[in-house]
């Protein structure tokens, strides 16, 4: 089956403490649905309109995974933590390899 | 004449001591992780890995087996908005050699399934590197720039490039 990837790639962050709170909450949601973590910092690099922002790659067993993460309860949890804390684009899409 | 020699001479020493410490501290597994590479040496010895301890400190996994690894490296385009579709497929034509070439794996090429909060529904492109060094290097390439040509204007994309953890 192929892999879920989800990417979050942060616009522009307003409040960074609900950017953690909500990190606190997000890590055990995700993990629960079998989501690793690949890359969780600010951009090293950034090419024609790419910000140096917050950008967040995960993997999961399968994009049904991805998206039952996104969905469950845990995750509801962070998303109410971070509330306006943040711009974010997210993105659900399916592995290539 | 001599000290014409000594710039070339402690580049390759640098480049030397970088080495010997890359080599060492794959090879030396670290307990404790990246704390004890950042914490004062106790015993006093010479420690190569802390010449160039911020960078190494930063790819180590702290707690886990305590071994050194490099951190892969993500090379992540979320494209915004596609102005010329034929511009595209002639830039991705040239993109793919390019990126292969530099050592890149494409793991995520297409739509996505999902976008959530300010997610754009376009197209998405992950590549993996082995080092954030060899993910600027393809970018840099003259094969990469080729490809640049060819796209022009023909999509507004957002690239990133994302140590990985």
């Amino acid at each position: 089956m192929a892999k879920g990837y989800w990417i979050t790639t942060y616009k522009s962050i307003s409040d960074m403490r609900k950017v953690e709170a909500y990190a606190k909450l997000a890590g055990p949601a995700i993990e629960a649905q079998g989501g690793v973590y690949l890359a969780r910092s600010v951009a090293t690099m950034a090419y024609e309109a790419g910000l140096k922002e917050r950008t967040v790659l995960t993997v999961f067993p399968s994009v049904d995974a991805a998206i039952a993460a996104h969905d469950s309860n845990g995750y509801g949890a962070a998303l109410a933590a971070l509330g306006d804390g943040a711009v974010r684009e997210i993105r659900i899409v399916e592995g290539s390899a | 004449m001599a000290c014409s020699y000594f710039p070339t001479n402690r580049i390759l020493l640098l480049k030397f001591a970088r080495w010997a410490a890359t080599v060492l501290s794959v090879m030396i597994p670290i307990k404790g992780g990246a704390d004890s590479v950042n914490s004062a040496h106790p015993t006093g010895q010479f420690d190569p890995a802390r010449l160039i301890a911020s960078p190494l400190s930063d790819k180590l996994q702290a707690g886990k087996t305590g071994t050194y690894r490099m951190s892969k490296a993500y090379w992540i385009s979320t494209y915004q908005k596609i102005n010329d579709p034929d511009k595209l497929a002639a830039y991705a034509a040239l993109a793919g050699p390019a990126i292969t070439a530099g050592g890149g794996k494409f793991i995520v090429r297409g739509m996505p399934v999902k976008t959530y909060e300010a997610g754009v529904n376009e197209r998405t492109v992950v590549i993996e590197f082995d080092s954030i060094e060899t993910a600027i290097a393809t970018h840099d390439s003259p094969g990469y720039a080729a490809a640049l040509d060819a796209l022009g204007d023909g999509a507004v994309r957002e690239i990133r490039i994302v140590d990985g953890v």
